[in-house]
C-alpha cells in the first residue's frame, strides 16, 4: 500500500505540476474573459457589454484624465447586463477601500431589457449561472477556478491562442482590459457583417419587451453602490443609425428617462450617439479599432469638461 | 456525480482511503457498509430523493430472496418471483415508459378517430434505474433458480446493489459474480490497483478525449442534419459511433478499475466491438453484461436458437426489441433494435453466427484483407443502425439516411476537425494493440521499463487534460 501511494502521489504531483504549467500560461488570449478575473483588484472600471469592451481603450482615457488606474471590466450582452450577478461580480473585482475611482457606465436599450416571459432572475436571465457567477476570485493569476470552472475549449486552446495572437479573427485581452478583435477591414466583409448583426437586432427586437424593472432597478443599485467608490459617468456608446432605429424602436423615450435618472443621481449622462457619423464600426455595433481609440479620447475629452 | 468530474476526483480518494484503513481492523461488515454509504453519497449527489427507490428494490429483493429460502412450495416460489419482477419492472416501467405508453396510447385512438385527452405526468428519470434494476432482478431470478444461495446479509446485499462504480451506468453484474465478492474480506493488491489505475486512466480517455470530442461534431452535424452533404453526414454518423463506444466502453473501464481499486473484478463489458467481422461477433462484444442478461433471462427461456425457423426468427426480433426498449422509450430505439436483428438472422438461419468467437488477426500483427474488409462493413452497417439510435425520430433518422444515399456522399466533407481524426487513429491503433486483453493498455507497455511505462501514462493523461472535449454527461445516464 506504501509504495502504491507513494507512486500515485508523485505521479500525481507530477501531473498538477504540469497543468499548473499550462495554466500559467493563460493570459489575454485565452478568451474575452480570462485577463478580466486575473488581474489585481481595480478602483476604477469601465463597465456594460461588448460595446465598452471594445470600444473604450483606458490606455487613452489615462493620457487626457491623467489617471493610471482605469480597467475594462465590460463583458457582453448576454453576460453583463445590470443585474444581481453583474453586480456581484463587480462588488468582487472593486478594490474595497477606494474612495476616489472613476467609473464609466454603459447605457443602452439592450442592458436593461430581458426577454418576453424572463420574470425573475432565478428563471431564464441569459447571465445566470455564467462565468461570473460561477467564479468566487475574480483577482487570482493563475486564475484555475475559472479555467475550470468557466472555460469552454479544451485547454490545448490555451497553448495555442498564445502563439495565434494577432492571427485573422483572434480575440485578445489587453492587460488594461480592452478586447482587442482582430477581423477582416475590406468593406465587403464589413458589409456582411452589418446586415447579419441588423438581421440579429430585428429578430432579436421581436424577444424583448421593453424596459425592464428589474433592470432599471439594478443600473440605480449599481450607480448607488458605485457612489460610494468614486464619480460615475453614464455613457451611451454610438451604433450605426440602422441599429440606432432598433433601439429606438425598442425603447422610444429612453434618453430622456436617462437624463432623468442623470439628475436624480447628479451623474452626468453622456449620449455619445450623437456623433455616430463620425465612427467606422466592425459591424454596426461595435466600434472598430481606430474609432475605438478616437472615441476613447473624444469621451475623455468631454468627460474633462464635466470635471471642471 | 460524473466520473470525469472534479467531485469524483475528490470523493474517491476519500472513500478508498477510508476503506482500506477500515480493512486493516479486519470488520467485513464495517468495509460494506462504507461502500453502501459511500454508493449512497455518490448517488444522492446527483438527486437524494431516488435514493429511496435503490433502498426499496433493496429491501423488496432482500425480503424475497430470504422468503424463497423458507418457500418449497413451487407456486409460493413462482409468486414470489413474480413480485420481484413486478416490482422492478413495475418501477422501471412507472418511471421510463409511463408516457411514452400514454402518448402511443393517444395516437392510436387519434387515429381511429377518437381523441382522448393524455394524461402524462412530468417524471423526472432516476439515474441508472435501468441497470440496478436488472442488477437485483439477477439476484432473484438465480436464487429461484436455486443457482445461488440468498444472502441473510443486509449490508452486504445493499453494497451489491447500490455499488458505485458500476450503479448508474453498469456494468450489470450477476448476483453470482459480484455478491460473493462482498462475503470475504478484500486485501490490497498493488498489481490489482495499479491494473484498475490503469484501466480507469483509458477509460478517462476513451470518454474525455474521443467521446467528448466526437460529440461536438456529432451534435453539430445531427442538429442540423438537411444542411450537410452525405458525406458529412456519413462522417457526423461516424464520430456518433465513436462516441457512444468511447463514452459507454469508457464508463465501463472507468467502472471496472475503480472496483479493482476496491479489490472487486467486474465482469468484462466490452471487447473491441469496432474489431468485430460480422454482426453476432459484434454483438457478443458490445455491452457484454447486458446482452448476457437478456440471452440468460429472456432469449433462452423462449427457447433460443433451437426449435422450429419460425421461433427463431421470433426470439431474435423479440430479444433485439427489447434490448433496443431497454435503452429508452423511444420508437427509434425500437427500430435500431429490430435493424439489428435484420443484420443478425441471416448469421443465425445460416448458423454462421458463432463463426468468429476468436480475436482478430490472433496471431498476426494486422488483419487479412478479407478480415479487413468484414470489420469495416461490420463497422459501416454498425454505424448506419446508429443513425437511429441518435436521431430524435424515426423521420429525421430516415430523412439523415436519405441524406447520406445521396451524390453528395462523393464529396468532401464541409466538416474536416484533422486534430480529431488524428485522436481517433491514436485510440485505433491503441485498441488495435490492445485488443487481446480486457481492455487495451491492460498489458500495453508491461514488458517496458518503469520509466517508460510512467512516460506513456504521462502523455496520456495529459492528452486528456489538453484534448479533453466540452464535459458531456454519460450517454447511459439516460438509460
Amino acid at each position: 500500500m506504501k509504495t502504491f501511494l507513494i507512486q500515485i502521489i508523485t505521479f500525481g504531483a507530477l501531473l498538477g505540476l504540469s497543468d499548473v504549467g499550462v495554466f500559467s500560461m493563460a493570459d489575454g488570449s485565452t478568451d474575452a474573459m480570462y485577463l478580466k478575473f486575473s488581474t489585481p483588484q481595480q478602483s476604477s472600471l469601465i463597465l456594460g457589454t461588448s460595446r465598452e469592451a471594445q470600444g473604450i481603450k483606458p490606455e487613452y482615457l489615462h493620457q487626457i484624465l491623467d489617471r493610471d488606474d482605469v480597467f475594462n471590466y465590460a463583458f457582453q450582452l448576454p453576460s453583463s447586463p445590470y443585474g444581481e450577478v453583474y453586480l456581484n461580480s463587480i462588488s468582487k473585482k472593486l478594490k474595497p477601500n477606494s474612495k476616489s475611482g472613476f467609473f464609466i457606465l454603459d447605457v443602452n436599450p439592450w442592458t436593461l431589457s430581458i426577454k418576453i416571459n424572463s420574470k425573475t432572475r432565478l428563471e431564464t436571465f441569459s447571465e445566470e449561472d455564467n462565468f461570473q457567477e460561477n467564479t468566487n476570485f475574480d483577482n487570482r493569476n493563475p486564475n484555475i477556478e475559472y479555467l475550470v470552472e468557466s472555460f469552454v475549449s479544451s485547454y490545448k486552446q490555451i497553448i495555442i491562442n498564445k502563439y495565434r495572437k494577432g492571427n485573422y479573427q483572434t480575440v485578445f485581452v489587453e492587460d488594461d482590459g480592452w478586447l482587442n478583435i482582430t477581423l477582416e477591414e475590406d468593406a465587403n466583409s464589413r458589409e456582411i457583417r452589418t446586415q447579419d448583426k441588423i438581421l440579429n437586432y430585428h429578430n432579436k427586437l421581436k424577444q424583448i419587451e421593453g424596459i425592464s424593472d428589474y433592470r432599471m432597478a439594478y443600473l440605480i443599485k449599481t450607480i448607488k453602490y458605485l457612489q460610494g467608490y468614486g464619480q460615475i459617468y453614464l455613457v451611451r456608446i454610438p451604433v450605426i443609425q440602422d441599429m440606432l432605429d432598433i433601439e429606438n424602436d425598442l425603447m422610444p423615450d429612453f434618453n430622456k428617462q436617462l437624463d432623468q435618472l442623470s439628475e436624480a443621481f447628479a451623474e452626468p449622462y453622456i449620449n455619445m450617439m450623437t456623433f455616430n457619423s463620425k465612427y467606422t464600426f466592425t459591424d454596426g455595433n461595435q466600434l472598430d479599432v481606430r474609432s475605438g481609440q478616437q472615441f476613447s479620447q473624444d469621451l475623455a475629452n468631454i468627460i474633462i469638461e464635466f470635471q471642471e | 456525480m460524473l466520473f470525469n468530474s472534479i467531485d469524483f476526483a475528490i470523493f474517491l480518494p476519500i472513500v478508498f482511503m477510508l476503506y482500506w484503513v477500515i480493512n486493516k481492523r479486519g470488520s467485513l461488515t464495517m468495509q460494506n457498509l462504507l461502500i453502501v454509504v459511500a454508493s449512497y453519497v455518490f448517488y444522492g449527489w446527483w438527486d437524494y430523493r431516488f435514493l429511496a427507490l435503490i433502498v426499496f428494490s433493496t429491501l423488496v429483493d432482500f425480503t424475497v430472496g430470504q422468503q424463497l429460502r423458507k418457500a418449497s412450495d413451487s407456486g409460493k416460489r413462482k409468486a414470489l418471483l413474480w413480485t420481484s419482477i413486478f416490482v422492478n419492472i413495475g418501477l422501471l416501467g412507472f418511471f421510463k415508459y409511463y408516457n411514452f405508453f400514454v402518448d402511443n396510447f393517444v395516437q392510436a385512438f387519434s387515429f381511429f378517430g377518437s381523441e382522448i385527452q393524455p394524461n402524462t405526468l412530468n417524471i423526472i428519470l432516476p439515474v441508472g434505474i435501468s441497470f440496478y434494476t436488472f442488477q437485483t432482478l439477477s439476484y432473484t431470478i438465480d436464487v429461484y433458480r436455486k443457482k445461488l444461495d440468498p444472502t441473510n446479509d443486509i449490508v452486504a446485499f445493499a453494497a451489491f446493489v447500490s455499488f458505485f462504480p458500476q450503479l448508474v451506468a453498469g456494468p450489470i453484474e450477476r448476483a453470482t459474480n459480484l455478491l460473493p465478492q462482498f462475503y470475504k474480506t478484500r486485501k490490497f493488491h498493488y498489481s490489482k490497483a495499479v491494473d484498475g489505475l490503469r484501466q480507469i486512466l483509458w477509460g478517462l480517455f476513451k470518454k474525455v478525449v474521443i467521446a467528448d470530442n466526437c460529440a461536438q461534431f456529432a451534435n453539430m452535424i445531427f442538429d442540423d442534419y438537411s444542411q450537410y452533404s452525405g458525406s458529412t453526414l456519413l462522417l457526423g454518423a461516424i464520430f456518433f459511433a465513436f462516441q457512444i463506444y468511447g463514452d459507454f466502453s469508457g464508463y465501463s473501464d472507468i467502472a471496472i478499475g475503480t472496483s479493482r481499486l476496491f479489490g472487486f473484478d467486474l465482469k468484462q463489458n466490452f471487447a473491441f466491438p469496432y474489431f468485430s467481422r460480422d454482426i453476432a461477433e459484434f454483438w457478443r462484444r458490445w455491452h457484454i453484461s447486458l446482452s448476457t442478461w437478456f440471452r440468460d433471462y429472456v432469449y433462452i427461456p423462449l427457447g433460443g436458437s433451437k426449435g422450429s425457423v419460425g421461433n427463431q426468427i421470433r426470439n431474435v426480433f423479440i430479444i433485439f426489441i427489447v434490448s433496443g426498449f431497454w435503452h429508452g422509450a423511444n420508437w427509434t430505439f425500437i427500430v435500431w433494435g429490430a435493424l439489428n436483428a435484420v443484420y443478425f438472422l441471416p448469421l443465425l438461419l445460416l448458423q454462421r453466427n458463432r463463426k468468429h468467437t476468436n480475436v482478430v488477426a490472433e496471431h498476426t500483427m494486422l488483419p487479412s484483407i478479407k478480415e479487413g474488409i468484414a470489420m469495416l462493413i461490420t463497422f459501416l452497417i454498425t454505424t448506419l443502425a446508429w443513425i437511429f439510435f441518435r436521431a430524435p425520430s424515426i423521420s429525421d433518422a430516415v430523412q439523415y439516411l436519405a441524406g447520406v444515399i445521396d451524390s453528395s456522399l462523393v464529396s468532401i466533407p464541409e466538416i474536416r476537425p484533422s486534430f480529431l481524426f488524428i485522436l481517433i487513429l491514436l485510440f485505433l491503433v491503441i485498441e488495435w494493440a490492445g485488443r487481446r486483453q480486457k481492455y487495451a493498455l491492460e498489458a500495453l507497455w508491461l514488458g517496458r521499463p518503469k520509466v517508460v511505462r510512467w512516460l506513456a501514462y504521462y502523455i496520456i493523461s495529459m492528452i486528456i487534460f489538453l484534448y479533453g472535449g466540452k464535459a458531456q454527461e454519460f450517454i447511459y445516464f439516460q438509460f
